[in-house]
């Protein structure tokens, strides 16, 4: 009997080791929730409301819970800033695409308020906590192109406050935002971006 | 001396108080009530005594001096301004320029020092190597100097508050970095001024010592001293120059990269006031997820019984065929085939019968066998017949037939 039990249990140890055993509800006990967080787009920080006990597990698990996502069809992206998200290939619909367009215009337009204020705007943006009103101001600053953006008034730009902040972005202490490490996807994005110049013009001749 | 003392004595005294005049109003007049201002501000007690008592004692020394014709105005003596501004050099940086000039003079010097051991002179060749001793110790210690004004440079952009820009953070490192460490790298390059000037030398004085031509024991003294301060300026200088280049390197990507982040803002504003916010489909933005295909989890208990699925989930087995001990298809060794084939000599076709005799072997293999058998055995004699086509497992052999025969 043994000889037959024996290579059972390697094989299965070489499939996934640990994720597959049967105390996995023991092992994982947060599964569910992160998943579900990481699938609405949520950046899981150690910082974010909830986050430390989620980003604890993730990081520790997070060779079972590659397995897992990868499984389910996802990837499961750790980034070295320290926070994990899903990377998705998926065509991402125009509410959503907005929503994250209205956020990086919130974002790089404070960035260069904080500038012409004189500040360190990477530093504060990354480090400080900053004022509801430097928001404000740097929505008046920039007027025209939040009333392109159809955010008029303050209501709408804290809807996408409120998304940064549904998305693990930022967090708000009192009337202060700050900023978390996914910010850093942010600031990536353009920073490669201006890289490539002639992008945009060879998007429209494949469209 | 007495005069020496009591100057210094002051000046000890109230170092900070001449140091913040001479930053302040270097060279210049200056009023009794800017003095007044400067005094409350760097003298900590704010007791009016204090002022005019440092007043008094400055002017006793002959520190400050009253200034000419302005009654009230005050100006700081020539000679200790002179003497400060001395001194705080020894603090900052040397430009490059400074240390080219040097190496400049002292490849000069080389042609000076050879001038003068032509015509036998002695006392000028004296003279020479021991500027050129002088000029090299200079270098010494200006590398040294400015590595720790580096340092020093380095430490002061961590240490400012955030509520100075990057660019004020950053830019004396970088400047730093445009002005000493880029000539410097050049200079000290194999084929650049510093490495060859001082290769120069070090031939020329080795050359000189070999052939005997510094007489005097000094000479040849301060000779050996010059090359020895030679070999230590090379490594010192390179070195020092790295060290410099690692502490400045990452401040200067800080800056670099800074500086980055904000044009490419400016950049993706500009791009969205041209195009529209509506229509700018390149504005860069990060892939943020979020899945509208029914999740696993809609259902209260998906994700468990997926996962339960998993946990009983094993990979297909492979099953290879079995082997029977006896069967295994042991490799064909030369010696067998050959005591078979020494059975049933003579052969009329040798390459038939290893393929009749042994089907499975591979073709480059028995050919192997066909050609020890043909050729390389004394005890069988083979003979060439005609041609003949062969199948083998894998491959169509055409060639001469072999008869094998027995000796």
């Amino acid at each position: 009997m043994d000889d037959i039990e024996h290579p059972q249990e390697r094989e299965a140890d070489d499939f996934g080791g640990s994720l597959f055993s049967s105390n996995m509800e023991s092992m994982l006990p947060n599964a569910k929730d992160i998943y579900q967080k990481l699938r609405n787009g949520v950046h899981i920080t150690s910082l974010g409301e909830g986050g430390a006990l989620l980003y604890r597990e993730l990081q520790k698990m997070e060779a079972s819970y590659q397995q897992l996502f990868t499984l389910l069809g996802y990837e499961l992206v750790h980034d070295s800033s320290g926070f994990f998200y899903f990377n998705s290939t998926e065509e991402r619909s125009a509410a959503l695409l907005s929503a994250t367009k209205k956020a990086a215009l919130v974002i790089y337009t404070l960035f260069s308020y904080l500038e012409d204020q004189n500040l360190d705007p990477a530093y504060t943006l990354r480090e400080q906590p900053i004022a509801w009103a430097s928001f404000v101001t740097a929505q008046i600053y920039h007027r025209d192109l939040y009333r392109d953006a159809e955010m008029p008034d303050a209501s709408a730009l804290r809807k996408s406050i409120n998304w940064l902040k549904d998305k693990g972005f930022c967090i708000e202490e009192g009337d202060n935002i700050r900023f978390l490490s996914p910010v850093e996807r942010f600031l990536r994005s353009v920073e490669s971006w201006s890289a490539f110049d002639v992008k945009p013009d060879d998007r429209e001749v494949e469209e | 001396m007495k005069y020496i003392h009591q100057i210094i004595t002051t000046l000890n005294r109230y170092i900070v108080l001449t140091e913040t005049i001479r930053e302040e109003q270097a060279h210049r007049v200056f009023t009794g009530d800017e003095f007044n201002r400067i005094a409350t501000r760097v003298l900590k007690n704010n007791a009016t005594g204090d002022i005019f008592k440092a007043k008094a004692d400055l002017l006793q020394a002959k520190v400050i001096r009253e200034a000419p014709r302005v009654e009230g105005s005050f100006q700081l003596d020539r000679r200790v301004s002179r003497f400060l501004n001395e001194m705080a050099e020894q603090e900052s940086i040397g430009l490059s320029g400074n240390i080219r000039i040097e190496v400049e003079q002292l490849s000069s010097l080389i042609a000076q020092l050879s001038d003068a051991i032509a015509g036998n002179d002695k006392l000028n060749s004296d003279q020479y190597l021991e500027q050129m001793d002088l000029r090299l110790s200079n270098l010494q210690s200006q590398s040294s100097v400015n590595e720790k004004a580096i340092l020093r440079a380095a430490e002061k952009s961590k240490s400012y508050p955030p509520s100075f820009t990057v660019k004020q953070r950053y830019k004396e490192a970088n400047d730093l970095w445009e002005q000493y460490i880029i000539p410097m790298l050049e200079m000290i390059e194999p084929q650049g001024i510093f490495s060859r000037t001082l290769t120069e030398l070090e031939n020329k004085l080795r050359g000189y010592r070999r052939d005997g031509q510094l007489m005097l024991v000094t000479q040849r003294e301060t000779m050996e001293q010059v090359i020895f301060r030679i070999l230590d300026l090379r490594a010192e200088m390179s070195s020092s120059i790295h060290r410099s280049q690692i502490k400045l390197a990452p401040l200067r990507e800080a800056y670099r990269k800074a500086t980055r982040l904000s044009r490419s803002i400016s950049d993706a504003l500009t791009y969205l006031v041209n195009t529209r916010f509506k229509y700018a489909d390149n504005f860069p933005i990060p892939n943020v997820s979020k899945r509208y295909s029914p999740a696993l989890t809609d259902g209260n208990t998906g994700i468990d019984a997926y996962i339960a699925g998993l946990a009983k989930y094993s990979p297909e087995k492979t099953y290879l065929p079995d082997v029977k001990e006896g069967e295994r298809g042991a490799p064909t060794l030369y010696p067998e085939v050959l005591n078979q084939l020494k059975e049933s000599v003579p052969i009329d076709d040798t390459l038939q019968w290893l393929l009749d005799n042994y089907p499975d072997i591979s073709t480059a293999y028995m050919l192997q066998i066909f050609l020890r058998l043909t050729s390389m055995e004394p005890q069988l004699a083979s003979v060439l017949k005609e041609r003949k086509r062969y199948e083998t497992l894998t491959h169509i052999i055409d060639m001469p037939r072999r008869e094998l025969s027995g000796n």
